[in-house]
């Protein structure tokens, strides 16, 4: 798999907000679970819409969900 | 398996075990003496017919084997994947064309010659793009 160079906290921010599972982040931001989970492994980076969309479930900044790594 | 897999490989497998008779068939009929055109149009027609029914049923059974994610709309993976998928099935379908047309021309073929040849590969083309659907689903990006 290539490596991405875009990191995220998402598992860590789901376990912080009360386990919230990756159905239910994918409800909230409007892709598929599985979408969910291939970002959270890295295999896929976001459009910068989901991104955000993530960042607005968290109540947090994009760039404490996201990290970019040259 | 999600149901846009499971989607994938019903084309596949419609696309084989209709076309791959369907071609055996025709070959042995064209390649007979004065071959009827009328029938063979009949064959490929059939065939066809039998292809979309197929699939129909085939996608049927799919969605109430996964009835969670079939009603979802594809989302931004889902469009990225089937774009990969079309533009690489595309160049297929163009290099294809290109192969063929230009034997075709060196040997005379016939009408019915080029038709099933381009029929062939379009066939190939969506195979590829269903196959390309399958293999990033399973690697997950």
């Amino acid at each position: 798999m290539p490596e991405l160079p875009i990191s995220n906290r998402i598992r860590q921010l789901r376990a912080a907000h009360s386990d919230i599972t990756q159905l239910d982040l994918a409800k909230q931001i409007g892709v598929t679970r599985k979408t969910v989970n291939a970002i959270e492994l890295g295999k896929y980076s976001p459009s910068l819409e989901v991104a955000f969309r993530i960042a607005a479930v968290f109540a947090e900044p994009l760039e404490k969900v996201f990290s970019y790594h040259k | 398996m999600s149901f846009r897999e499971k989607r994938a490989w019903v084309t596949i497998f419609a696309l084989l075990v209709v076309f791959l008779p369907y071609y055996i068939f025709m070959v042995n009929v064209y390649h007979q003496p004065n071959p009827n055109i009328g029938y063979l149009m009949t064959l490929v027609a059939t065939a066809i017919t039998v292809f979309i029914a197929l699939e129909c049923v085939l996608l049927v059974a799919a969605r109430k084997l996964s009835p969670e994610d079939a009603g979802i709309p594809l989302d931004e993976r889902d469009q990225f994947f089937a774009y990969k998928a079309s533009r690489i099935a595309y160049l297929t379908l163009i290099f294809l064309v290109v192969v063929v047309t230009f034997p075709m021309i060196h040997i005379h073929a016939g009408n019915w010659g080029f038709g099933m040849l381009y029929l062939a590969a379009i066939i190939v083309a969506e195979i590829t793009r269903a196959s390309l659907l399958i293999r990033q689903y399973r690697r997950g990006y």
